[in-house]
């Protein structure tokens, strides 16, 4: 428990009172990502790779650059825009496919107990002693190694970063899913249908999945988060995603130039941190809904 | 006793195991590793190279030289530098700051969130509570990259109150040395403020409804005293279990703070080893790091094993 | 780039080996189209003297005008020492031979060590630690004499014999010897110490020798007739005179830096070195007598972000600070604005980053001319200056600038997108390939990584596959001179590259980059009849088959570029030495074998309370270059 509360700290919340105006808020910040992630290619914005040299750095509510050009004459919209296809794509690809994976194994190795939990269990432990950003970082720098002879695309670059991320996920979602299934399966109802000689599938399937699934999809939420985090700072760091095509990206090539055009680095960055909040709030909210169910049984 | 014996062979398995992946991973980069962590040395030099790590001894044989290295003190060195600088030099360098700056964010963190913590519980659900409540969630989400960011935007470049970057000891220039922490330890202590103030807080709140509690105010005793005797005590063992907890993950944390405020911590030194390609030294580093946060988590859990009886009760 | 390119110098560079190619040492990457360079430190040594003295005049002073006004105030008492911190871009590799400081981390170590010759604002050379220097009359045998009763930081004598000792340890003539004597692992593992940044240029000294009558007079002799050979000596500034008990002992050459500069070190850092007056220099103010240096102590940190740098400059956090042209514009701009804080010190626009055409890859487009054309007529040069160098650097009308001695716009291939796409399919035709496609490398800096996607952009407008990898620049530096004597080696290993090596008014540093063989012992006409014939010394041999191809980073093969320059060089006449070096550039232009996009300056910006900046003269009417790409010369400058 300690170390769930470690990593994801915000699970420990409180907020008995929903708020309303906080769902709707997060809500529809997220729907409006989401719906700029789907649809943005049809807005009329600027080419978001496109330098226009004439108008290098121009601060925002320009007439033709709404929220202004970077330094390097990239229109700021038009970015974010982009920005957001890619931060949204490679968060939730990454939460996902890690997600599924993750709770699969920990609800089986739960489930199953046995000596492959103790593996399971074992090997959640030797990737959770890695700190995400750090193992991260290691497995971009193998996995996304180019040389001159195999240049590393950007295709490549994003492959291998939702790649890197889908692994930093299983242990955390794995272990969330190990723990509830153990709680759930030790229930009566559990038991019982076990003793009626029910197969473990169809247990799984209709006792266990089902019960164990909100709790996931509160840390999915929260994993979301900090996934965005993470590519943020692995761009910061010049590792990830090249050349501003995603915020954590526009995010430190703006960085340099934080005295002379400042959007440059609040814009993304307020996006960064308003996508992170709006999830996490859901992910509390997913969780309180959840905690407030369970003391009605 | 038993206990500490397992505690203490299931940490060093789980290091034994991560180290071992990670130098694994290592050999993963495609192409000849003494080529990547020389690219432009003749072979001869090359061969100098495969010999004193190892490289050439396969997957386990390098294992076991980098980790008997590392048993003795030989961290290895940085070949991109033409060998001169040894892991151990830069580490006797890039630890100081690295562990200044986490131990300042901790203290920052717990010297706000305890008052914090104490006072929302006991208010729970009054307009103060709500307000730190919704404050705390949000600062928690805001990533510390952006704020550091947004901190030296604000107060080194528009107010110039402090400058945006660099380190100084704190024993040549203690002034400057505080100067230059303050920004960055603020990225770093505000998420952990948030945290440790929800986690006291919920803590608190779980310990005012037990009975103790109930008597010890029944009995006359005043608030403050109830508060702080009968309520923070048993509180902050879980507080403090956090704290334990987050270091490993701070120094993790502390890379992109460095890299944003230039402080040349271990951070710094892990991305710098990451982009030059020194698969040695960043072995090294990372494998210290991981060896840290675990050896927390095993130290905090035995701790609290034998002293909370609580948790005692719990886990038998 | 500096901020951005930095090359680490650490990192890289300074591999041991690495030095073979010293002077490959930091070269300034750009990443294409040269904006983010790295800072070269090569050795450069480029020297038109006796010949070019007349084109150079023109040049120099492009400065600041603020030079002559503080040339004229008299320094007086209100000129006092104290301690000056300066901010630079480039960390700092350590100080043996085989350890290169980049650009701004080779102004600090100049505090500690000095040249036998400096350049001089009319781009003639002046002695320094040399008394004067004679050629022979068939320009092969060079006498120095050399200053008498200068000491090193540690008491040693300036002498011929500590000169022979350096030589031996610059020019690589102690690796070869453990080679031949102990084996090749003996001498990989002596590699590092042994190999210095003036290799490539004085592997063409065949023989040092002390002078029986003059303990002060060094002989150096030459492979090929040269007739700038102080420029060689001088190398780009990197031509330090180190102390023979610094090089004696290999295990602390790196960090033990002993010269007879101006100042002493005290500490250093990757990113930060720190040095102190030395009390017993051996020069004094020319015009006041006053002992120099005046400065008691400096500190020179590395601060990678230009807009940290500018930062601290501006609110006077650090005393002065440098930058580059080619990639920090918008700070420099700005800096430029507040004249009631800072002094603006400007380098003539004499770095001239190219794009290099790889033709020697195996897989590379660029053997074929078509290739070449497509991709040099592809570069929207006025473009790029606008957006990427924020208008600090100048449109290219030739590989080099107008102040080179090898300026020429004859065949110089011009922005021309139709006739760029008409030669793709010209390529497509001929080779049978589907598109045009080449690699080339970016640095993990964000500026390089934008000037790469904006020359992706540029030429995918004309049909042009570019692929980029990001890597380190200092890995990028040791791929693209590669060294290495594996089956991949030999060649850069990019199919384009773009890197500032050209530089200054004259060829000596220009030159070992576009040779067919830097080194080669003999070059033939087109009938095949030997027109230039070498000794064949082991040393000289040896080097040119391991690091003489290594830095024509095209790998081309047309021999008259070589019977040009070295023709030039060979020239009696200043005039001849010009036509001749004309005449290489533009074969190199004609036959698209390279191409530049624009040149630039490199600057120092200084608080207003620094005084006698670039007021100090080595010798009546000879005063150093002000400002260079590796900054400004701290003898002279004192707090006001």
């Amino acid at each position: 428990m300690a170390d769930e509360t470690q990593t994801m700290p915000e699970t420990v919340t409180s907020a008995k009172k929903k708020k309303p105006v906080g769902f709707y808020i997060a809500g529809s910040w997220i729907v409006l990502i989401l719906l700029a992630a789907v649809f943005g290619w049809a807005l009329p914005a600027p080419q978001w790779d496109q330098s226009f040299y004439d108008s290098l750095g121009v601060s925002p509510f320009h007439h033709s650059h709404i929220l202004g050009t970077t330094l390097d004459g990239y229109d700021m919209f038009a970015g974010l825009v982009n920005g957001a296809r890619l931060s949204v794509f490679v968060s939730l690809s990454a939460v996902v496919v890690g997600g599924a994976i993750g709770s699969v194994i920990g609800i089986s190795s739960a489930y199953f107990r046995g000596r492959i939990d103790i593996l399971v269990t074992m090997a959640f432990n030797v990737m959770l002693s890695i700190p995400n950003l750090v193992l991260s970082l290691s497995l971009i720098s193998v996995l996304a190694f180019s040389d001159e002879n195999h240049p590393a695309t950007t295709a490549r670059r994003v492959g291998v970063l939702i790649l890197s991320l889908t692994i930093v996920i299983i242990p955390i979602l794995g272990r969330i899913s190990r723990g509830a299934t153990l709680q759930w399966s030790s229930r009566e109802f559990v038991l019982a249908s076990k003793s009626m000689g029910t197969s473990n599938f169809v247990i799984i399937r209709k006792h266990i999945i089902p019960n164990v699934a909100p709790a996931i999809l509160a840390i999915g939420f929260l994993a979301i988060g900090s996934v965005i985090i993470v590519e943020g700072s692995l761009a910061v760091l010049g590792i990830g995603i090249p050349g501003g095509a995603s915020w954590g990206s526009m995010l430190a090539n703006g960085r340099g130039n934080i005295a002379y055009s400042p959007w440059e680095v609040y814009l993304p960055a307020g996006c960064i941190a308003l996508t992170v909040i709006s999830c996490n709030w859901f992910g509390d909210y997913v969780r309180t809904t959840l905690d407030k169910r369970e003391s009605k049984i | 006793m038993r206990l500490i014996f397992k505690r203490f062979v299931a940490m060093c398995t789980v290091v034994i195991i991560a180290t071992f992946l990670l130098s694994l991973l290592m050999r993963l980069l495609p192409g000849d590793p003494a080529a990547v962590l020389v690219p432009n040395a003749p072979d001869q030099v090359r061969d100098v190279i495969r010999q004193e790590t190892g490289l050439s001894k396969g997957i386990f044989g390098y294992y076991w030289q980098w980790l008997s290295g590392m048993l003795t003190g030989d961290f290895g060195k940085y070949y991109l530098n033409g060998g001169y600088r040894t892991v151990a030099s830069v580490l006797q360098r890039c630890l100081p700051p690295s562990l200044y700056l986490i131990m300042y964010s901790q203290i920052v963190a717990l010297v706000i969130a305890i008052p914090l913590g104490l006072t929302s519980a006991y208010k729970e659900g009054s307009r103060f509570d709500r307000i730190t409540s919704s404050v705390l969630f949000t600062t928690v989400s805001v990533p510390a990259f952006a704020l550091g960011l947004i901190l030296s935007l604000i107060f080194a470049v528009q107010l110039g109150w402090v400058d945006p970057i660099g380190y100084e000891s704190p024993f040549g220039h203690p002034w400057q040395h505080f100067k230059l922490m303050i920004l960055p330890v603020i990225s770093l202590s505000v998420g952990l403020t948030s945290s440790y103030t929800r986690l006291l807080r919920t803590d608190v709140i779980a310990t005012l409804k037990e009975d103790y509690v109930t008597m010890a105010a029944s009995k006359g005793i005043s608030n403050r005293r109830v508060l702080w005797k009968h309520v923070f005590r048993p509180s902050s063992t879980t507080l403090l279990t956090s704290a334990a907890l987050n270091m490993g993950g701070l120094i993790g944390g502390t890379i992109i703070v460095e890299t944003i405020f230039v402080i040349p911590g271990i951070g710094y030194e892990i991305a710098y080893s990451i982009g030059a390609r020194q698969i040695i030294a960043m072995q090294t580093l990372i494998a210290l790091v991981s060896f840290a946060y675990v050896f927390f988590n095993t130290a905090v859990d035995l701790l609290t094993n034998l002293t909370d009886p609580r948790t005692r009760e719990r886990r038998g | 780039m500096p901020n951005a390119m930095n090359f680490h110098p650490v990192s890289g560079v300074t591999t041991s080996m690495a030095d073979m190619v010293a002077f490959v040492t930091s070269i300034q990457v750009c990443i294409f189209g040269g904006n983010s360079m790295t800072q070269s430190q090569i050795t450069r040594s480029r020297v038109m003297r006796r010949i070019g003295v007349a084109v150079a005049a023109t040049i120099a002073i492009t400065t600041m005008a603020s030079t002559g006004s503080q040339a004229a105030s008299k320094p007086n008492a209100s000129k006092y020492g104290g301690e000056v911190k300066v901010g630079i871009f480039d960390t700092f590799p350590g100080f043996c031979v085989g350890n290169n400081p980049a650009n701004s981390s080779l102004m600090a170590t100049r505090t500690v060590y000095e040249t036998l010759f400096e350049k001089t604002r009319g781009n003639d050379y002046v002695g320094l630690l040399a008394k004067s220097a004679a050629a022979s009359a068939d320009l092969k045998t060079w006498t120095v004499t050399l200053r008498p009763g200068i000491k090193f930081h540690n008491g040693e004598a300036l002498d011929a014999a500590a000169m022979v000792t350096n030589w031996k340890n610059t020019s690589g003539t102690n690796y070869v010897a453990t080679y031949l004597t102990k084996g090749a692992a003996a001498a990989g593992a002596a590699y590092a110490h042994t190999l210095g940044t003036a290799v490539p240029f004085q592997s063409n000294i065949l023989l040092a020798a002390v002078s029986p009558t003059d303990p002060l007079a060094v002989i150096y002799t030459l492979d090929r007739p040269q007739n700038d050979f102080e420029g060689t000596l001088y190398a780009s500034g990197r031509g330090f005179v180190r102390a023979p008990a610094q090089l004696v002992d290999k295990t602390t050459c790196s960090g033990n830096p002993i010269g007879t500069g101006p100042f002493k070190i005290v500490s250093y850092t990757t990113d930060e070195m720190i040095v102190a007056k030395n009390a017993d220099y051996w020069r004094t103010d020319p015009k006041t007598g006053d002992k120099l240096p005046y400065l008691d102590k400096i500190t020179f940190t590395n601060v990678k972000e230009g807009s940290q740098r500018a930062a601290a400059v501006r609110k006077g956090t650090v005393d002065a600070a440098m930058f580059s042209g080619a990639s920090e514009g918008t700070f420099i701009q700005d800096l430029r604005k507040r004249k009631s804080v800072v002094t603006e010190y400007k380098s003539p626009a004499e770095y001239y980053p190219s794009t290099w055409l790889n033709q020697g890859k195996p897989g590379s487009p660029f053997k074929n001319i078509h290739a070449r054309n497509a991709v040099l007529a592809c570069v929207d040069k006025v473009t790029w200056v606008k957006a990427r160098t924020k208008g600090e650097g100048v449109v290219s009308t030739s590989l080099v600038g107008p102040n080179s001695v090898m300026y020429t716009k004859n065949g110089f291939q011009t922005y021309d997108p139709v006739f760029a796409k008409a030669e793709v399919e010209l390529y497509k035709q001929e080779t049978g390939a589907t598109s045009l496609t080449f690699t080339g490398p970016s640095d993990v800096s964000s500026t390089s990584i934008s000037n790469a996607k904006f020359f992706q952009t540029m030429m995918a407008a004309c049909g042009i596959t570019y692929n980029f990898v990001i890597e380190e620049g200092a890995v990028i530096i040791g791929k693209a001179f590669n060294p290495s004597p594996t089956a991949t080696s030999y060649y850069n290993a990019y199919d384009a590259i773009s890197i500032l090596l050209f530089e200054g008014t004259d060829v000596t540093f220009n030159l070992p980059f576009v040779l067919t063989n830097a080194f080669a012992p003999e070059i033939k006409n087109a009938s095949g009849t030997v027109v230039s014939a070498a000794s064949k010394n082991l040393t000289a041999t040896f080097f040119r088959a391991s690091i003489g191809s290594i830095l024509g980073l095209n790998h081309h093969s047309d021999t008259n570029v070589d019977l040009a320059f070295y023709a030039g060089e060979a020239a009696q006449s200043a005039a001849l030495a010009k036509a001749k070096f004309q005449e290489g550039t533009a074969v190199l232009q004609k036959n698209a074998i390279m191409g530049a996009t624009f040149y630039f300056s490199y600057e120092l910006f200084a608080g207003n309370k620094l005084g006698g900046i670039g007021t100090l003269s080595i010798e009546k009417g000879k005063t150093q270059r002000l400002v260079t790409n590796w900054g400004i010369d701290w003898t002279g400058v004192y707090k006001k």
